[in-house]
């Protein structure tokens, strides 16, 4: 969304490299080192890491651009004032109606951070915030759509994660309203900065979450090349080979790796030796908690905020994963 | 990352997408099915790269720097600047299409579930051609033994080479991009010197070794053997996977 999460305007500013200047360099140093490159990327261990490495970023390109695409739309024509008024007031309703509110209003997990924080300084009550929050990036079409097409033959994947994505923010968001106080979390710290028109506010909010989230969606893409190109095999097999190492295994990837919920899918296609739960708990995890949103949610609502959230989430994401993985197996 | 350079960025990335969409260059990592997409995101990246270039062309950077103006004080996400590896991968190194490598890091699935056993396909120039898929299926599972005596034609890389008895002849299948592909291998036994380097495609026409045929979801000793007949060394399809 067009929210930048800095505090006061101009703390972050800094003396400007003249980045332009500094892109076209590094393209025409590339070009011209390009025989120096092409061999160093002879071997073959190096080849096959890169092509899986440019086949993921390749494969997730086309469903990082609808999403951006649609939230960038939603910017610039949904107002959360709207949506504020609309929730019901009481937790036990507003909480499924905001989970279920996050399927239809698609938008990066960068981007739902701070329509949350808006949302909460709407009057909306911060567990239906962060039920939407956690929901919105996990449950809308294109992110089960792009699921869809990196699992083909196993359809089911697409409903274990709208399933259990639901479950963990309608959790989440009831155990906040028990045991979430509302100090824990500060206000007024998300500036949005929106467009002079429409036009403005959507091509700014889409080129913004497309370099956010291609950039993360790299990250993503280079550790799951490395997993299968170079740790050994055997590493490998006797993680994926016990279930429980699996699972954390991958709760942790999906939190380290940060990748956004449109591309997250392929990734974990690539990583066939892992049984399909553990798979979809890495589905479930990485849009509702990685490091990236914790940072995201330490400028959004504080660092107290923060360091409650981030666990409770990972816990109840795990168990609602596996115990949707153990159902629909 | 300034604005101008968010837009020189997302159309340098528009223009590697455009060339993906439109050229065989993307059947090395994706299915054909993408293309059309690829293209369509190459309309999009170009056209958010518009409104970012335009402003910069027009002078306002150094309004924007000041802040004086709408979105003041931009600061593109550094993490931004990863997007760099896969342009200039695909820009300067173009990865090839995986090969006996990749083949060698994965256990060949005993069962190809994506392939039924139906028919044979015609004949063609002389030989049945068979994707490696369908001869594994048939040569291990087909009660019917209809391989039994009749002349193939496979496509694929070599994998490995048994010095003197043979190779292991390999196509990956794509489930949905290069990262998830999985190799599909048999043996051809084929004792004509000297043998074929490492990932050279071929040709072979052949025979069905006769084997004991196993019950569906068995697990046989190892993959069928093709006695080899012929064998001519190929250029890598444009199609390198089985989808």
């Amino acid at each position: 969304m067009a929210i930048e999460t800095i505090t006061a305007a101009g703390t972050r500013r800094r003396a400007r490299l003249p980045t332009l200047e500094l892109l076209a360099l590094v393209l025409v140093v590339a070009m011209l080192g390009r025989p120096v490159l092409a061999s160093l990327v002879d071997q073959p261990a190096l080849q096959t890491w890169s092509t899986m490495f440019v086949s993921i970023t390749v494969q997730a390109l086309p469903f990082l651009t609808l999403g951006v695409v649609v939230s960038g739309a939603i910017a610039a024509f949904v107002s959360t004032a709207w949506v504020a008024k609309e929730l019901p007031k009481s937790d036990l309703l507003a909480v499924p109606t905001a989970g279920l509110l996050g399927m239809a209003l698609p938008g990066c997990e960068c981007g739902s951070v701070p329509i949350a924080g808006r949302l909460a300084e709407r009057g909306v009550r911060p567990p239906a915030a962060l039920a939407f929050m956690l929901s919105a990036p996990a449950t809308n079409p294109v992110v089960l759509v792009a699921t869809a097409v990196a699992f083909p033959f196993q359809p089911l994947m697409v409903v274990a994660r709208l399933v259990a994505s639901l479950a963990t923010s309608v959790a989440v968001g009831l155990l906040w309203s028990r045991v979430g106080r509302d100090d824990w979390m500060q206000r007024g710290r998300s500036r949005a900065v929106e467009g002079d028109t429409r036009w403005q506010t959507f091509s700014f909010t889409a080129r913004h979450d497309f370099l956010h989230a291609g950039g993360w969606l790299v990250v993503g893409a280079m550790a799951a090349a490395t997993l299968q190109a170079l740790v050994p095999r055997a590493v490998l097999d006797t993680l994926a080979g016990n279930e429980i190492a699996a699972v954390a295994a991958l709760a942790v990837l999906a939190f380290v790796l940060a990748i956004c919920s449109e591309a997250d899918a392929f990734v974990a296609a690539s990583l066939n030796q892992f049984s399909l739960t553990s798979r979809l708990v890495f589905l479930v995890v990485g849009p509702a908690v990685d490091i990236k949103l914790v940072a995201l949610q330490v400028g959004t609502f504080g660092r107290r905020f923060a360091l409650r959230f981030a666990p409770l989430t990972m816990l109840v994401a795990v168990v609602c994963a596996v115990v949707t993985g153990m159902v629909l197996r | 990352m300034d604005r101008a350079t968010q837009g020189g960025l997302l159309l340098a990335l528009g223009g590697v997408a455009l060339r993906l969409g439109l050229t065989d260059a993307s059947l090395a990592y994706v299915k054909p099915g993408l293309r059309p997409l690829l293209t369509a995101t190459a309309v999009v990246l170009i056209a958010l790269s518009v409104p970012a270039l335009s402003s910069a062309l027009r002078g306002q950077r150094r309004t924007d720097d000041l802040g004086g103006h709408g979105h003041g004080g931009e600061h593109g996400p550094g993490v931004a600047w990863l997007l760099l590896l896969p342009l200039l991968s695909l820009l300067l190194v173009a990865p090839p299409p995986l090969g006996a490598y990749a083949a060698s890091r994965q256990s060949t699935p005993v069962v190809d579930t994506t392939v039924g056993t139906g028919p044979l396909p015609p004949e063609e120039r002389g030989a049945v051609p068979l994707r490696l898929g369908q001869f594994l299926m048939l040569g291990t599972y087909d009660p019917g033994r209809s391989l039994e005596g009749v002349r193939v034609r496979l496509t694929g890389f070599v994998s490995e080479v048994q010095a003197g008895e043979g190779y292991t002849l390999s196509r990956f299948t794509v489930g949905c991009c290069a990262a998830d592909a999985r190799p599909v291998s048999i043996a051809v036994a084929d004792d004509q010197a000297p043998p074929p380097p490492l990932d050279q495609w071929l040709e072979v026409e052949g025979v069905w070794r006769p084997r004991e045929i196993v019950e569906l979801g068995e697990v046989a000793d190892g993959p069928p053997v093709l006695e080899a007949a012929q064998r001519t060394a190929i250029q890598a399809p444009a199609q390198p996977y089985d989808y």
